[in-house]
């Protein structure tokens, strides 16, 4: 199901939804009919299992928390644990830890898991078994994370909508949707809000499609964090502070990020203040960026649209430039092999947010530039000043909406400089002409 | 009254009177044939009392393994009782039991079923999907506190206790957990030596004494402060935070045997911490317990931020204050401090270059 793309500003308006101008204002909470009118879910195509599935049917009631827990406990691979309509009022986390189940709901806005008397439990759903299925539920208000799935290959999050009913604030809790450490992930059709860190998270994965998500109101909209080959594509994200985001961190057991593309997305109007805790890497996201890399290598971003984002439409970064010391001798921090190609550009830069917006604002001027590169890059690899082919930053064939040029900056480590006053930018699009191979797609195996 | 006898291989039985485990429940007194166990460090658990037994099926023993931990015969049972003092300064004025947990060991894993004990005390039901007991007690400084104990499902057990996907005990696995001194008919007695003489163990050396064993958390004559802070650490934390656990995915090793203070969180930028991470950049901040994420998570309650996630809804006084302190008294280690400076140092500069061009502009 194609989500709309003629989602306009007047849209927004009429649901009730203000435009952010001065970043002090809290943002409003997102309506039931304005999410309604963002992801209206088509009814699950009727297909005839082969097997005729085991169904353990669950209602709301008195005694859910215990019921329902229960049945994750007891389920048998292949059975279906079916969510009637209703709001469940939890307030411990569950958790399945059993192969090939499927959860699944009447729909995200008919089946709400409501956590908000949570008192145990770091998320609200807990997964670790391999080829769970989960779909067509709402789960609220959790003290931590919503949905969180470890170790758990095959996975399928599909019409799921998770969130914070409060409006963004840093008393929500992290992630939405939270696959770490697995093979073959499937996000899908997702609606994810309110996360102070990222509505859609995926970490330390293999083989990862995020597709037709919409994520609004989250500090990251869709964060992809030391993943092996993953594609976003078809997703919304607008309102957060950052709207899509591929980092590589050091310490942690899976990483060199590569492989991710990103493409037929739209990332606009990300006017949210940051809300993240201070101390997470996710808190150096400025508000209002379209697109966040930092350390990956082989990075595509084609056909998307970037626009109304106050610091910058694309912003690739070394891990250098967030000023955070590297311990782990293993790790490699540098951005390299990212192709930006036949996007759209629209406006950007107006009101630079973030850790270094004095000194961007003083040497590089505003607006800022549509796209931003650090320019920090691996000595072994600089070549004549703009690095060796497989460490390069291409922008070809974009278009800047409205007419116009679009426009670029590489900051020659501007953001690390002692002097910043006589660091040399480059700003030629012909330092960051050409291109590279295309980045084959994501193949998901053992998905249903 | 009939011997201890476990035998789960058509499941577990739906009462615990099954299996006979004790001759006086209230007092938590074994039958013959279950032997109750002691370890160094516990892992805290609200201030509940923790009742350690074993069981072992008839003519089977325990091997002592050469990197000093035990291997467990098919059939054994780890049990682990949890109750609560009516007073906690006296013992004598009575408990109530909340549950008693089995561990059993299979063919390719263990697996474990939990029991809640009723009112009465006389019988305790399984209860896999756990279950809710209010309780109140005395506390140290005399108040009455009261709490609803949580009692963990199956797969909150599994949190803590599936290491590499498969589910194990974790205390009575270790000897050096077990490598101390009991009271054996009112002698002192080592406890290795003990289940060696029991006919119970086999394997272990002959200077068992100088064998690792693991300080007690609160005795200072057993170790360093940093020593005993490692090991609290080790039993309420290395659960999940190893290779293999639950939370691999941080990058944070706090194994007592983890030397690598990068590894066990010293200057450590948190990955995925969220909101447990309240404004600090480091898992440990030498010299700062109060800017240190690890200490931060241990003094906080809150479900989405606490540490250990499951096991405690209650702050560790005694302990948040031993963590408090080993971080306080800790000398950051130079090569990572010399980062750590050498960032200040260009913050610093940057600072200064800002404030200058707008003393400048202000002229």
């Amino acid at each position: 199901m194609r989500v709309s793309s003629t989602l306009s500003i007047a849209a927004m308006l009429a649901a009730g939804v203000l435009l952010q101008g001065c970043s002090n204002e809290e943002a409003p909470v997102p309506s039931i009919e304005d999410r309604a009118s963002v992801v209206d879910p088509a009814p699950a195509p009727v297909e005839t299992p082969a097997v005729a599935e085991n169904v353990i049917n669950i209602a709301p009631g008195p005694d859910v928390q215990e019921e329902l827990q229960e049945a994750l406990i007891d389920a048998e691979p292949g059975d279906v644990i079916q969510l009637a309509e209703g709001e469940y009022k939890m307030t411990l986390g569950l958790s399945l830890d059993v192969d090939n189940v499927t959860i699944r709901g009447s729909g995200m806005k008919k089946t709400i898991l409501d956590f908000s008397r949570q008192v145990v439990g770091a998320e609200g759903l807990h997964v670790k078994g391999d080829g769970v299925v989960m779909e067509d539920f709402a789960i609220r208000d959790t003290k931590g994370n919503a949905i969180k799935s470890n170790g758990a290959d095959q996975i399928v999050y599909r019409r799921l909508s998770t969130g914070w009913s409060g409006g963004p604030k840093p008393t929500n809790g992290a992630y939405g949707i939270y696959p770490v450490s697995s093979k073959n992930v499937l996000v899908e059709d997702c609606y994810a809000y309110g996360a102070s860190d990222a509505g859609i998270y995926v970490g330390q994965s293999q083989e990862v499609i995020v597709r037709r998500c919409i994520v609004k109101y989250n500090v990251a909209g869709i964060e992809i964090e030391n993943c092996h080959r993953a594609d976003v594509y078809e997703c919304e994200a607008t309102k957060n502070t950052g709207g899509l985001l591929a980092f590589d961190l050091p310490d942690i057991p899976q990483q060199k990020g590569h492989d991710i593309r990103f493409y037929n997305n739209k990332s606009y109007d990300n006017s949210t203040p940051n809300f993240a805790p201070e101390g997470n890497i996710v808190g150096n996201v400025p508000m209002g960026a379209g697109l966040m890399i930092m350390a990956n290598s082989n990075v595509e971003v084609f056909d998307n649209e970037f626009y109304d984002n106050a610091t910058t439409n694309i912003l690739i970064s070394s891990y250098q430039s967030s000023k955070k010391q590297i311990n782990d001798p293993n790790y490699y921090p540098y951005a390299e092999l990212v192709n930006i190609h036949d996007n759209k550009f629209g406006r950007c830069g107006y009101r630079p947010d973030g850790p270094d917006k004095k000194v961007l604002t003083m040497v590089v001027g505003t607006p800022l530039p549509d796209i931003i590169w650090d320019g920090v890059v691996n000595p072994e690899k600089a070549g004549t000043g703009k690095g060796k082919n497989d460490a390069r930053i291409y922008v070809e064939n974009n278009t800047k909406m409205g007419g116009g040029e679009v426009t670029m900056v590489g900051l020659s480590g501007l953001v690390l400089s002692k002097t910043p006053a006589n660091v040399e930018l480059v700003r030629d699009s012909k330092y960051f002409a050409g291109s590279a191979p295309a980045i084959a797609p994501v193949k998901l195996s053992g998905i249903k | 009254m009939p011997s201890a006898y476990v035998d789960t291989s058509d499941g577990p039985a739906k009462t615990i009177a099954t299996y006979n485990l004790f001759k006086d429940i209230k007092r938590q007194i074994p039958n013959e044939g279950v032997v109750k166990y002691e370890i160094n460090t516990p892992h805290f658990a609200d201030y509940a009392e923790l009742h350690r037994y074993l069981w072992l099926p008839v003519d089977t023993q325990i091997q002592y393994r050469e990197n000093h931990t035990l291997e467990y015969p098919l059939g054994a049972v780890v049990i682990l009782t949890v109750g609560y003092l009516n007073d906690i300064n006296d013992p004598a004025k009575g408990e109530k039991l909340v549950e008693t947990r089995l561990i059993v060991k299979g063919e390719d894993e263990w697996d474990t079923y939990h029991y809640i004990w009723n009112d009465e005390m006389t019988d305790a039901r399984l209860a896999l999907a756990g279950g809710t007991v209010p309780v109140s007690w005395t506390h140290y400084n005399g108040e009455q506190r009261s709490i609803d104990v949580h009692v963990p499902n199956r797969n909150q057990c599994a949190m803590c206790h599936e290491i590499n996907d498969k589910f194990t005990p974790l205390g009575p696995l270790q000897a050096r957990h077990l490598n101390k001194d009991i009271h054996v008919d009112s002698a002192k007695k080592n406890q290795l030596t003990h289940w060696t003489q029991m006919g119970w163990l086999k394997g272990t050396p002959d200077d068992i004494e100088q064998a690792p064993r693991t300080p007690v958390w609160n005795d200072p004559s057993t170790g360093t402060l940093n020593e005993r802070a490692r090991a609290y650490l080790d039993l309420n934390c290395s659960s999940c935070h190893q290779p293999g656990g639950t939370a691999w995915t941080s990058g944070l090793d706090l194994r007592y045997e983890q030397n690598d203070p990068r590894k066990f969180g010293v200057y450590k930028q948190p990955i995925a911490a969220g909101r447990g991470v309240a404004n600090a950049r480091f898992g440990i901040l030498p010299g700062d317990p109060d800017e240190s994420i690890l200490y931060i998570r241990l003094k906080t309650t809150d479900p989405g931020m606490r540490m250990p996630v499951v096991g405690r809804g209650l702050v560790h006084d005694e302990g948040l204050e031993l963590i408090r302190e080993w971080i306080e008294e800790m000398e950051p280690p130079e090569h990572l401090l010399a980062k750590v400076n050498e960032i200040n140092e260009l913050k610093a500069i940057r600072e200064e270059w800002l404030n200058s061009l707008n003393d400048s502009t202000a002229n």
